[in-house]
């Protein structure tokens, strides 16, 4: 029931972004359809985009036409493209999908080695990690590996090693926030009396994490994992521009240069579904950790 | 449990300053004149120019200095929006319970599109330029800070002592600018240093990708950019943004409450 509860208010979450999208560009101050034309097109030229844009129907009827290409998977048609908004962003799918799973697991991977560190190393390293935006470490790596490593890939998709650069970029700020969160929670535990007791007694150091120290810091680890998706999908829109993969991060600017606005609108929109999909994930599998929660 | 404000020792709040101090002055001591010099283009670091030129021949230091003033004036701007959008909505929704299910819903449903997307979106509809970066990054700016009062406000409702204080005949705005804002302060603040460490870094990527400020703005975001393409040729261009932003960053991280806080208070 409460799962039930939960994906209502995901779904209606969603209904109230789609909304939002597609009103937006009414409520604000300078006309969409004129910016889009350019700057020299007469009003002949700026009308015919005001109604590819569908910014020429009332509201009501438009949102319906729009909730209809929505029903139909097709999420309007973009203006460049001329290609329903759905395939394009299909196309792009794969190698989003791709680098955001190699990134996720990498950087639980490295907090746990940046958690590791004794208490004052480990802080800095967790700060620098922090610290590290997609931007900066991506282009710098980019230069270090394309000068220094022959053989790795730092542009397009060319096989396996052609993930290493982008995931590890995108990973290390990740991890960073994820090490700090497991390190303080790792110190919390460790001091508890009844883990002392354990340890005490004899309790075997694999049974230790195991049955307590694992369950314990799980919980708020994929709670910091579910809120870094919002950062991870803005990340990716730069890796994927810093080595030119050809994934939904370039769509989505490609989109923003040529002013497609449909293409634009289903791109944030999809965005939006994975985050509110996955915080409904996170907070499904916490129920199951820690029946607290339930 | 409310989170507590931030312990804070002396050396804490100076330290922003300190950096934009440090780099005003160094950019008026060793930056050049700024002047274009096509006979020397991306130069490495030399004597006549310490951080290297970049491909016009401009001194980098000089711009290094410029766009990082831009840089952080532009954050620190932003984050002042934020709070003064978030503080009047935590207040009005405190009042009404009409309001407060219009603005927490509406804070629900911007909060579930990722900023940096929510800042393209705005940035494809508005024409380009600063005016539209800053609509762009405040559309969701205002929401933790309204989050964050409007929580604090909910508890302060039960608090005896300004009950107390309604009682002895304060009239509202007293109330609120002498005993409520006063109280909420060090939260909004502490969430202030984090925002503003958020804002460098997704104004710093708006601009990266060529659609936050434009390019004859020098900021290091923009530098970043223009940087980008002669990486190979001249890492300079890139390097010394790159650096400033990682320092802002973790001068700003090193202000936030960290869990090395908590609980020593």
């Amino acid at each position: 029931m409460r799962a039930f509860l939960a994906a209502c208010r995901a779904f209606a979450t969603l209904v109230g972004v789609w909304l939002f999208i597609q009103v937006l560009p009414r409520l604000l101050p300078e006309d969409p359809a004129r910016i889009a034309a350019g700057e020299w097109a007469g009003e002949a030229e700026v009308a015919a985009f005001r109604k590819l844009m569908g910014l020429d129907l009332p509201v009501l009827q438009a949102l319906g036409a729009s909730a209809r290409e929505l029903l139909h998977g097709r999420l309007g048609t973009s203006l460049r493209f001329n290609r329903p908004v759905a395939d394009i962003l299909l196309g792009g799918l794969p190698v989003s999908l791709r680098l955001a799973c190699f990134a996720l697991l990498l950087s639980m991977l490295l907090a746990w080695l940046l958690a590791a560190g004794r208490r004052g190393r480990g802080r800095t390293l967790q700060a620098a990690a922090i610290a590290s935006p997609v931007y900066v470490l991506g282009p710098l790596l980019l230069w270090a590996v394309a000068q220094h490593v022959p053989g790795l890939p730092v542009a397009g998709v060319q096989g396996w090693a052609s993930w290493i650069l982008p995931s590890f970029t995108l990973a290390v700020p990740l991890a960073g926030h994820q090490a700090r969160v497991l390190s303080a929670q790792l110190e919390e535990v460790r001091e508890s009396p009844g883990l002392r007791w354990w340890r005490a007694s004899g309790v075997p150091p694999g049974l230790r994490w195991r049955a307590w120290l694992l369950p314990a810091v799980s919980g708020p680890w994929l709670t910091v994992l579910g809120l870094q998706l919002g950062g991870l999908l803005g990340g990716a829109v730069l890796a994927e521009a810093i080595f030119a993969l050809p994934g939904l991060g370039q769509i989505l600017l490609g989109g923003l240069a040529s002013r497609d606005l449909p293409l634009v609108q289903g791109a944030v929109l999809w965005g939006a579904g994975a985050y509110v999909a996955t915080q409904l994930g996170v907070e499904w599998l916490q129920g199951l950790l820690d029946p607290r929660v339930r | 449990m409310t989170p507590k404000a931030p312990r804070q020792s002396v050396a804490r709040p100076v330290r922003w300053p300190l950096l934009v101090f440090a780099t005003l002055l160094l950019g008026w001591l060793f930056g050049g004149d700024g002047s274009v010099d096509l006979g020397a283009r991306l130069q490495g670091p030399s004597l006549g120019h310490i951080f290297g030129t970049d491909e016009l021949g401009r001194d980098l230091l000089r711009r290094w200095w410029l766009g990082g003033a831009r840089s952080l004036t532009l954050a620190a701007a932003l984050t002042a929006l934020h709070m003064t959008l978030g503080l009047p909505l935590a207040l009005a929704a405190h009042r009404a319970p009409v309001l407060r299910r219009a603005i927490l819903g509406l804070a629900d449903l911007l909060a579930s599109v990722p900023a940096t997307l929510l800042a393209l979106l705005l940035l494809a509809l508005l024409r380009p330029g600063l005016g539209s970066l800053v609509v762009a990054l405040a559309l969701g700016g205002w929401i933790p800070y309204a989050r964050l009062a409007l929580n604090r406000l909910d508890v302060l409702r039960a608090d005896a002592s300004l009950l107390q204080v309604q009682l002895m005949g304060a009239g509202a705005g007293h109330r609120l600018f002498r005993h409520v804002l006063p109280r909420l302060a060090p939260l909004l603040l502490a969430q202030a240093t984090v925002g503003l460490g958020a804002v460098i870094l997704v104004e710093g990527g708006l601009s990266f990708l060529g659609v936050g400020l434009a390019p004859d703005l020098a900021s290091w975001g923009t530098m970043l950019a223009s940087g980008r393409a002669f990486l190979l040729v001249s890492p300079w261009t890139l390097l010394w943004p790159g650096l400033g932003i990682l320092a802002a960053l973790l001068a700003a991280g090193a202000w936030r409450p960290g869990p090395q806080d908590e609980g020593r208070g």
